[in-house]
């Protein structure tokens, strides 16, 4: 019985790590990731948005803001609780790739990026040493969509130029 | 089985329990704790008294995928129903309008997501081809994920020619609405064939992938 149990365990360390089952680890596997989830909140006005907070470290954490829409506005905000000790922040359409943005905290312990995109957002947090202080802040908009010029004219004005109607 | 094995079992199952969740623990520095909304707040009105659009992330892929309800050669529809009409004939077009709003929306919704997801495709094939090489176990390697994305790629084409032919049958339907209103109220009875017909054939050039 005991023989019968211990096997068992040794398949389970086996099929667990899946580096002795020969699983192949590929350039294009996402990193580790914390989903950032948002949520709407009555202190908020419009929108949705997703606090964070803890430490970071020198190899820092990733984090993942899916699902946006080029039609609302992102707004990444990192505070370090203690501005002398800097942290830093990568943004990447493309986790594989170069950031497209990057920056550190000020001298008042903060670091804001502004932008609009279509899809997934990795964030990558990190700190010049070890177990600093940060707080990070994600505030979505609604979608704001672009004007939209009416196809279905009255004959009487049909051939002239129309104006954009207001969504 | 006596008492001190099943200890013995119980203990070691904890041990495993332990073993499995520590790493999994271990990682994760940024929690979730209560949040200081003030400081968010003050923030977002930096963000209002900008006032400007915000800039887009990574200008290639996120231009591709900016939407523009009117693209550049697309026609417009006469219609006879003007406003203060005696005939009551606004009714009659209403339903028809705002489908007509809402299909020009999903269809420019899905070629947003077709650019993004194209791009997205030709970044993960250009950086594989960049750092595989062209020999040996990497090359290889790659060549398996190169063909898994391509496959991929090519399943997404599929379900975007699905949802296409869909909204094009819906966007005919609601032509032919309009085209009863037109022979209804004011003997139009071309009016699909005249006009229906010439945005539905726009729509369905300009929206082909």
């Amino acid at each position: 019985m005991q023989k019968i149990f211990f096997s068992f365990l040794l398949l389970c360390f086996v099929l667990l790590d899946g580096t002795l089952i020969g699983k192949e680890k590929s350039v294009m596997d996402e990193p580790k990731t914390y989903l950032i989830k948002l949520k709407k909140d009555p202190s908020v006005k419009s929108g949705k948005i997703a606090y964070l907070g803890g430490v970071t470290t020198k190899k820092g954490d990733n984090l993942k803001l899916p699902g946006l829409s080029i039609d609302q506005e992102v707004r990444v905000v990192l505070i370090s609780d203690n501005p002398s000790k800097k942290a830093g922040m990568e943004l990447r359409k493309f986790y594989w790739a170069k950031p497209n943005r990057k920056g550190v905290t000020n001298s008042k312990g903060e670091y804001m990026e502004r932008f609009r995109t279509e899809g997934d957002v990795y964030i990558k947090v990190f700190a010049f040493e070890d177990n600093v202080p940060v707080h990070l802040f994600v505030w979505v908009s609604e979608p704001k969509l672009p004007p939209m010029k009416p196809v279905l004219v009255p004959k009487s004005s049909f051939g002239k130029r129309v104006t954009h109607e207001k969504e | 089985m006596g008492v001190s094995q099943n200890r013995k079992i119980a203990f070691i199952g904890f041990l495993i329990l332990f073993f499995i969740t520590l790493p999994v623990a271990a990682g994760m520095n940024l929690q979730g704790s209560p949040p200081d909304f003030a400081k968010m707040n003050e923030w977002l009105q930096k963000a209002k008294d900008a006032n400007k659009k915000a800039s887009k992330l990574d200008p290639s892929s996120d231009g591709d995928a900016e939407k523009n309800y009117n693209p550049p050669g697309m026609p417009t529809m006469p219609i006879s129903c003007e406003k203060n009409n005696k005939k009551g004939c606004e009714e009659c077009y209403k339903d028809a309008y705002e489908k007509l709003r809402k299909l020009r929306r999903y269809f420019e919704q899905l070629r947003t997501i077709y650019a993004a997801t194209d791009d997205y495709t030709k970044a993960q094939i250009a950086f594989g081809d960049g750092i595989a090489g062209s020999a040996g176990v990497g090359a290889l390697q790659w060549n398996v994920e190169r063909t898994k994305i391509k496959k991929s790629f090519n399943d997404f084409k599929k379900a975007y020619k699905e949802k296409y032919n869909e909204l094009l049958g819906r966007l005919e339907n609601v032509l032919k609405e309009i085209g009863q209103c037109e022979a209804k109220y004011f003997g139009n009875e071309d009016w699909y064939s005249r006009y229906g017909y010439v945005f539905l054939s726009f729509i369905a050039m300009y929206y082909q992938r």
